[in-house]
């Protein structure tokens, strides 16, 4: 980033000279910085995700359709830390916002 | 004329916790039908007295919380259930809305809280209970 302006996490854009931020994005979509270890969001590590995006899903299974089983073992990390964040603890105030956007998604 | 009275079925295994719920429900006005400290008792309380609303907790002896929230709903799917539990896991809180639960209050909060929580979730479906006999007592 050139002009040094501090953006809130979840920015995937300069707010303030538009330039596109080192980024990657987590599972719950959050964008988190390149440098995160842990999705700002819903707290999955981010450790083995960045090689995994950038080798891309597709690649996994090679021309013979047989599966790199390391990297398959890696996609199944990365399944099981996002299985872990929903055993994430809850407040009353996320229950409400739970319920709030519930309603909202049914009206 | 005075609009009746919200029926209401307290199933908690903490003797405590229902004698806390009973008394705050009581000052709003609800008639506390039924307690059950089990949730095998818990379904049979409800199929027998049917109350309007039923507070419930998951961690219980026989059947769990949830099981029963399964069970009542089955019964019927309007009846107005809400968790009271120590239970804080977010996939713990999912599957209760999933399976028909319309609020979920934690124990965790302090009894200030607790008593806040449950006169504002009072507030927000008794009207729906009374079907638009009119509010009375809060």
């Amino acid at each position: 980033m050139g002009c040094k302006h501090s953006n809130p996490p979840g920015y995937a854009f300069c707010a303030s000279c538009g330039e596109p931020l080192a980024h990657r994005r987590c599972r719950c979509g959050f964008v988190c910085a390149d440098n995160d270890s842990f999705c700002g969001q819903c707290g999955a590590a981010l450790a083995n995700t960045h090689s995994a995006q950038k080798k891309g899903s597709a690649q996994i299974e090679d021309a013979d359709h047989r599966f790199d089983l390391q990297q398959l073992m890696e996609l199944a990390a990365q399944e099981n830390q996002y299985v872990e964040t929903q055993k994430a603890r809850v407040t009353q105030d996320d229950i409400r916002k739970l319920l709030a956007k519930r309603k909202k998604r049914v009206s | 004329m005075n609009p009746r009275k919200v029926r209401v079925l307290i199933a908690d295994d903490e003797a405590h916790i229902r004698q806390l719920i009973r008394f705050i429900l009581s000052s709003l006005g609800a008639e506390v039908v039924a307690e059950a400290a089990d949730g095998e008792t818990a379904v049979r309380l409800y199929q027998e007295h049917k109350p309007d609303m039923v507070l419930l907790d998951i961690n219980m002896q026989k059947l769990d919380g949830m099981e029963a929230l399964k069970r009542i709903v089955a019964i019927n799917n309007k009846t107005l259930v809400i968790m009271l539990t120590a239970q804080n896991a977010l996939d713990v809180v999912r599957q209760c809305l999933d399976h028909g639960a319309r609020n979920f209050i934690l124990k965790s909060n302090s009894a200030e809280e607790l008593d806040k929580i449950i006169r504002e979730t009072w507030q927000e479906y008794v009207e729906e209970i009374r079907g638009g006999e009119g509010a009375h007592g809060m």
